[in-house]
């Protein structure tokens, strides 16, 4: 028989997290970029956009954490040009220390040609938006 | 319990039909279907669409004009796998003995958009980054050619191969033949991906007809047994993940050949989720028709098409029938279908018993796929 004394009826509101996608959530620091995601105090889980909530055990331990500024880039391509996208873009993923994987654009390139999987990359940013580029001289 | 069987199926040829509502493409390969199977509109228990864009009530819009209603009629939506979710969706209830006549159908209309790739869900990271699926698809290649050290020809010839199937499909987008050097020189859409190694955009739809053992029997059909029924979605994971090791599909395929109790080698025929080229050289290793690694060799000694070990695609695949998103999981099972019951013409994989159908529906960041549906077929004497 349900106890109505005990039942949970608290009333749950939505996260908020539509602006927040929209604001990239980088940081520049002595003129190096940094991500600021999220590592999660139980499991270590790192991730960026940033997580509210560990995955596995829900809890919601997951605190501000620099990611950057060197990674490796998994792979690329370059897409377009395209009805809906005119300007040809060159995209990736990247891998990052502490097993986490973003989406980014890549700039910086001379020639898409001397793209490779693999290849070291770090992130750069101006005032409104960050991106990765190829390290060069290493 | 109940098995579930196919004993009608439907579709249009895919293509452009701008002109056309989604009800006014679906509703004629409904009433086909129907008509196929000798089954009355007041036999159908229930419907089960699948679509991704078509809005509200599909399925009720669709049947609405053949004076089809008051029966639990489900819209289902997992991306490029809707329509194969519904396809398990329906053979679940018919096994549970909920049902003895369901109605599947898959519908899309993609000219709407105008060309291009599809729409991404705006809420979603990495398409707010500017990602689309062929984009995903090239990277996913782009890897592939980085770890297999070949060249971006190999990918091609699985164009040369799906176009050459479709010749002797009437139901096909694209039917003729094409050569590896035409491939490459069609336009680049996502590097290293070209025009001809991309699924087309385009319109379409297609029907099955579900029934239980104790209907079937009862009735003057021919039959194809569902032998298993798996849907999956993708594991998130924040980290690495191997691009060329599709672990949703390998997870599908294997819980699928364990509920059928078959072995991949027993295949006769695979109708495989070959959105783009890098996508069925991964697919055989995942589904387990080849050795982990062997999909290159695989494809070029021929063992994927008529004359091989198993034929993949007979019907040319989303690469040349064509992927109106909704409609594809329910295209894949009405192709089998005719297959195994010897109506595919001049495209008849002969003396086929065993076929398998796979769909993904991607588009979502951090996850291999968003869902994956396999089912696993068998001729029924």
């Amino acid at each position: 028989m349900l106890d109505v004394d005990k039942m949970d009826t608290q009333v749950i509101e939505p996260l908020v997290d539509l602006p927040q996608l929209r604001t990239e959530a980088f940081r520049r620091v002595n003129e190096e970029t940094y991500l600021i995601g999220t590592r999660s105090k139980s499991t270590g889980q790192v991730a960026y956009p940033g997580i509210r909530f560990a995955y596995g055990n829900c809890r919601e331990d997951c605190e501000a954490s620099m990611i950057g500024p060197r990674g490796t880039l998994y792979s690329f391509t370059r897409l377009g040009p395209l009805k809906d996208h005119p300007t040809p873009t060159v995209l990736g993923y990247v891998d990052f220390s502490g097993d986490v994987r973003v989406f980014a654009r890549i700039r910086g390139v001379c020639k898409y040609s001397e793209l490779r999987c693999d290849l070291p990359v770090m992130l750069n940013s101006d005032d409104s938006d960050w991106w990765v580029e190829p390290i060069t001289g290493d | 319990m109940s098995d579930a069987y196919i004993v009608g199926a439907a579709m249009t040829r895919f293509g452009k039909y701008e002109t056309s509502s989604y009800s006014a493409i679906g509703m004629p390969v409904v009433r086909s279907a129907l008509q196929r199977a000798n089954v009355e509109i007041d036999d159908v228990n229930a419907v089960f669409c699948g679509n991704l864009f078509g809005g509200s009530l599909t399925g009720q819009r669709i049947v609405r004009d053949l004076g089809m209603g008051g029966i639990p009629i489900f819209n289902v939506e997992d991306a490029c796998s809707s329509s194969g979710v519904a396809l398990h969706l329906a053979v679940a209830a018919v096994r549970a003995q909920k049902l003895d006549v369901a109605i599947v159908v898959g519908v899309e209309k993609l000219s709407k958009f105008g060309g291009g790739p599809i729409p991404m869900t705006e809420e979603d990271y990495e398409a707010q980054r500017g990602v689309v699926m062929p984009a995903v698809y090239a990277m996913r290649a782009q890897r592939f050619l980085f770890e297999r050290k070949v060249n971006k020809e190999t990918l091609a010839k699985v164009t040369v191969k799906s176009r050459h199937c479709a010749v002797e499909n009437p139901y096909a987008q694209f039917r003729k033949e094409t050569t590896i050097e035409e491939v490459m020189a069609s336009r680049t859409i996502a590097d290293p991906l070209t025009l001809f190694q991309c699924c087309p955009t385009g319109d379409g739809a297609a029907c099955l007809v579900i029934m239980s053992e104790k209907k079937m029997r009862a009735s003057n059909v021919r039959a194809v047994r569902i032998k298993a029924s798996i849907v999956h979605s993708g594991q998130p994971t924040t980290g690495f993940r191997d691009m060329t090791k599709p672990e949703i599909t390998a997870r599908s395929s294997s819980d699928a050949y364990a509920e059928a109790g078959i072995s991949p080698k027993d295949l006769d025929i695979v109708e495989l989720h070959d959105a783009f080229t890098i996508a069925e050289l991964i697919y055989y290793e995942a589904l387990g028709l080849c050795e982990e690694g062997g999909s290159i060799a695989f494809l070029e000694s021929g063992q994927s098409t008529f004359g091989g070990q198993v034929v993949v695609n007979p019907s040319g695949g989303l690469l040349s029938r064509g992927h109106p998103v909704g409609a594809t999981g329910a295209a894949q099972a009405a192709e089998i279908y005719w297959q195994l019951t010897n109506q595919a013409g001049n495209r008849q994989v002969a003396g086929a018993k065993l076929a398998l159908s796979h769909v993904t529906g991607g588009g979502i960041g951090r996850l291999d796929h968003g869902a994956c549906t396999v089912h696993i077929y068998e001729a029924a004497t």
